[in-house]
């Protein structure tokens, strides 16, 4: 069981509108993947068809070797989380509560929260550093604060696969850079297969094993940083002419300088 | 440095909900006791224990008790009803009445009275027809609000629902125009929100009907909880919500067209009714519904006391006073949020 | 490059200069046609013969002759006078509060001016048609008053399905208001018909006091006309143009309260008239406000007179109130341009 995700021949689109015509992807178990692309190339799309978000009008999606479309929604939540770019929810709530949600595949009734459930709940809150705000309600925090919440909820569905879409959007650096570390060090501890949507190129390549850069709907080039982030894949994906270095700090191809390509 | 609080949020929303019910039993007792034959709480006390004069048991069983029994049945109703609907919709202002779902009912019970209503008709035949109406209407404002291959999209459904009710306001004013002035009155008291419905008889098949769908309800909280956080969300914790949201939907429904049709339009009630209680019990809806319910059914109890109480407002239907009252509550919330 | 691009901002606009043309003559064209059916159709048959003799030969002593004189035609002129208040009243709104869904029916105006009538028959049973139309005016003053605050009290902009539930919350309470004092003083029957909206049973009186109001607004609205398009580029950008924003926002709204207050005493509240109208007229003239305004009062007062010649005529002898009949024309269109809005934020 080498690859966490597998996608064959899938096909979504909105409202009759295909957008990602047929995809096929193996993403590796216990490696972080992101995703990049410009705008519109189906990047977002692909996730939520992954996540189960939107439905998918044809293809398979396979989860830990099992059908994901034969299993049951509940059972699928236990195996990977989704976070949906900039999800909102009742500021009122407290922290607290907005991660025992991510207990909610495993509950039944009215959502008595056991022992058990509450042992991970302050688990997922530590890990992202978020334990003394746990009474805290979720309007009073700060985006990069809220955003490792909601990953705090992925974390207590206790899954092996976590999808992001854009989990920096609207975060400035420092911040950027916070939730990055806390889903290398997810990666790196629990062994948790992540595969995310990136705008920032860098970011990206600074903090992946494999880069998936998309254009048009199909993938146009998967690998390692190294393979991926090259002029060419810039000039065919993004239609940008770019120049390729070797960061000195992370040993990562960065990209200094583009412009628009002619 | 871990703070750990003694009482969770979900253990103050059941205090809260301990005393708003309390304070229920205490505007009940009270609002038995307020008419032309008043009587002080101790006296209503005696009566309801099997003690009291001969005219206190009359007034009380006979005219009051049911009225208040409607009253508080109408506020369950249409309290649990609003908040499902706003959590569905992710919108503050969705209830039974903004989004046409009484207006639905109404033009069923309008057509009903102008056309088919006899004096021995079946009693019955008006609370069904308000029902499919209901259910008609909500079922063209999601057909209509939501596009083909798109997802539930809550301000079209929102916007469709208000002009969905303009065009049912406007087709039982044509029907009304029909109307003799007997009718007519009995139909602006109806759309205004009148507790008519006030045989023990139907007092028994609107509470039966009433916790059938409580209970259907109440068992998905932690779904409607799920689903509030926003659809996508939900769908990655394993919430099937096309299905979810059509059975909180007809549950929705069926719990306020009843309402309706029993009690009459109470227009912002299901609207009100879940603000007040999310102020005080948050937004879990484990605490919510039944604060909500009782939230409602204290307003209801309130409006209608005032209305047998004062003398410059006898003999007018208890709906105008909770819009009255509520509409500028209403246009306060439109402003702040 | 440049040069091309210069080229079609020129272009521009004298094809919305022409179909405003277009727009225009088709419009008076189909009105007259309209309204020569409108005085030919009804309950009573007439000839072409009768209603020429009518208007231009009148013989006091023949049924047919006043049939067409005092009440086909006052009824005629209420429609048109609705029709272009409605309608410019729309437009203005929609100028002035930037929001695409505003009506003064819709938002409450209406309801306002219907409840401030039920306080005059209470209370002022014996009012002359002319202080009638003061009560309409305060009525629809104090409506106005409130709708207008919450569009700025509002923290942010507020959006149009917001601004769509505020109206329908004031015509709930101005409405159950009105209800409440109508079950009480039994004055049900008499309120009905400003409840429904109807131009039935106007008279000559009726419309000699309307129309100095009417009069007056239309031309205050055609002379601001240009600054409304200027504050359609949004309030800061206009004072940078120079304009003077108080005021256009002060006139303007005097237009909405005078026109809507006029049109409620001939009518009744009728909705949709002044949302319909200035959308379908955008679509063909643009944004420019002194094409739409005139635009709108043709295509306006087209529409009112085509409804009621309709409301009259569908079921005769019965009649259709017009409100409902314009109700359940503007619905469909309500729902379909609530639901292209939202596409246009989705695709932006």
């Amino acid at each position: 069981m080498e690859n966490s995700i597998i996608t064959q021949q899938l096909k979504v689109g909105y409202d009759g509108n295909i957008i990602v015509p047929c995809f096929d992807v193996e993403l590796k178990k216990g490696k972080i993947t992101s995703v990049i692309g410009a705008n519109g190339c189906g990047k977002s799309t692909v996730l939520k068809a992954i996540g189960r978000i939107i439905k998918s009008e044809d293809g398979v999606v396979i989860i830990n070797d099992k059908d994901m479309m034969e299993m049951r929604s509940n059972d699928v939540a236990k195996q990977m989380a989704i976070l949906p770019q900039s999800p909102s929810a009742p500021g009122t709530l407290t922290c607290q509560e907005l991660v025992s949600y991510g207990r909610f595949p495993y509950q039944k009734g009215l959502g008595k929260l056991t022992p058990e459930d509450k042992t991970i709940i302050e688990w997922a809150l530590s890990v992202t550093n978020m334990s003394q705000f746990g009474d805290r309600e979720i309007a009073g925090l700060s985006g990069g604060q809220r955003q490792r919440v909601w990953i705090a909820m992925a974390l207590a569905q206790q899954t092996g696969i976590i999808l992001l879409d854009e989990p920096t959007t609207y975060l400035d650096l420092a911040h950027q850079l916070e939730v990055l570390e806390l889903l290398k060090k997810l990666n790196a501890e629990q062994n948790t297969t992540i595969v995310m949507v990136l705008h920032d190129l860098n970011l990206a390549s600074k903090y992946s094993d494999y880069l998936l850069a998309m254009k048009d709907g199909r993938t146009e080039k998967y690998g390692t940083p190294e393979e991926v982030m090259t002029a060419q894949t810039l000039r065919t994906c993004f239609g940008v002419d770019g120049s390729i270095a070797t960061d000195e700090r992370s040993g990562k191809p960065v990209c200094y300088s583009y412009e628009l390509a002619v | 440095m871990k703070k750990t609080r003694n009482i969770t949020p979900l253990k103050k929303g059941i205090y809260i909900n301990l005393c708003l019910a309390a304070l229920l039993a205490v505007v009940f007792i009270i609002g038995c006791g307020v008419g032309r034959y008043r009587m002080s709480p101790q006296q209503v006390l005696a009566v309801l224990a099997g003690g009291g004069d001969n005219y206190g048991r009359l007034a009380l069983f006979e005219i009051r008790l049911p009225r208040l029994v409607l009253s508080v049945l109408v506020g369950l109703g249409m309290g649990v009803s609003g908040v499902i609907m706003q959590d569905l919709m992710h919108n503050d202002l969705a209830s039974p009445g903004t989004l046409g779902v009484s207006a639905g009912s109404g033009l069923f019970v309008t057509i009903y009275v102008a056309l088919i209503k006899q004096r021995d008709s079946n009693p019955f035949l008006m609370p069904i027809l308000a029902l499919a109406g209901g259910l008609l209407s909500a079922g063209i404002i999601f057909l209509l609000g939501m596009k083909k291959g798109q997802r539930i999209q809550p301000t079209r459904i929102i916007m469709t629902g208000v002009a969905m009710n303009s065009a049912f306001g406007a087709i039982s004013m044509f029907f009304m125009l029909l109307l003799d002035n007997t009718k007519l009155e009995f139909l602006q008291r109806w759309q205004s929100g009148e507790l008519w419905g006030t045989e023990w008889e139907f007092i028994a098949v609107f509470s039966v009907w009433l916790v059938i769908f409580l209970f259907l309800t109440y068992r998905k909280s932690l779904t409607l909880n799920v689903i509030n956080m926003g659809y996508d969300v939900a769908r990655g914790l394993g919430v099937d919500v096309g299905r979810q949201f059509v059975y909180m939907s007809v549950c929705a429904v069926a719990l306020s067209s009843s309402a309706v049709a029993f009690g009459g339009n109470f227009f912002f009630l299901g609207l009100i009714g879940p603000h007040i209680a999310r102020r005080m019990v948050g937004t879990d809806a484990r605490v919510l519904l039944p604060a909500s319910a009782i939230v409602a059914a204290i307003i209801v109890l309130t409006a209608d006391m005032l209305v047998r109480g004062l003398a410059m407002l006898a003999n007018i239907p208890t709906g105008i006073v909770i819009s009255v009252i509520s509409v500028p509550y209403f246009l306060y919330l439109l402003i702040r949020s | 490059m440049m040069k091309r691009q210069d080229f079609a901002a020129v272009k521009k606009t004298p094809n919305h200069f022409l179909s405003f043309v277009l727009l225009m003559t088709v419009g008076t064209v189909l009105l007259i046609g309209v309204s020569a059916a409108f005085m030919l159709f009804g309950a009573e048959p007439t000839g072409i013969q009768d209603v020429i003799r009518g208007l231009f030969c009148y013989d006091p002593d023949s049924f047919v002759h006043i049939v067409v004189r005092d009440i086909r035609l006052p009824r005629l002129l209420a429609d048109i006078i609705v029709g272009v208040s409605l309608a410019v009243a729309g437009a203005v709104m929609q100028g002035n509060t930037k929001n695409p869904m505003a009506d003064s029916g819709l938002m409450g105006i209406s309801s306002g001016s219907v409840f401030a009538i039920l306080l005059m028959m209470l209370f002022v049973p014996h009012a002359t048609r002319l202080e009638r139309i003061g009560y309409s005016f305060m009525g629809a003053a104090g409506a106005t008053l409130l709708i207008y605050a919450i569009a700025m009290l509002g923290r942010r902009n507020i959006t149009s399905d917001r601004m769509v539930l505020a109206g329908m919350a004031i015509s709930t309470l101005f409405g159950s208001v009105t209800t409440a004092i109508m079950l009480k003083d039994g004055l049900s029957a008499g309120m009905m018909k400003y409840s429904a909206g109807s131009s039935a049973n106007t008279l000559w009186s009726d419309v000699a006091v309307a129309a100095p109001f009417f009069i007056v607004g239309f031309l205050v609205s055609i002379l601001i006309s240009r600054m409304l398009t200027v504050l359609n580029l949004g309030e800061d950008v206009s004072r940078g143009l120079g304009a003077n924003v108080k005021i256009i926002k002060f006139l303007s709204t005097m237009v909405v309260l005078v026109l809507s207050a006029t049109a409620v005493i001939i009518i009744g509240p009728v909705g949709y008239v002044g949302l319909m109208v200035p959308h379908i007229v955008r679509y063909f003239v643009g944004t420019d406000y002194r094409l739409i305004l005139p635009s709108c009062a043709v295509i306006g007062a087209l529409f009112v007179v085509l409804v009621d010649l309709l409301a009259r005529v569908l079921i005769a002898p019965l009649e259709f109130p017009i409100g409902v009949l314009v109700t359940m024309i503007g619905v469909p269109f309500f729902i379909f341009i609530s639901r292209r809005q939202k596409n246009d934020t989705f695709a932006g």
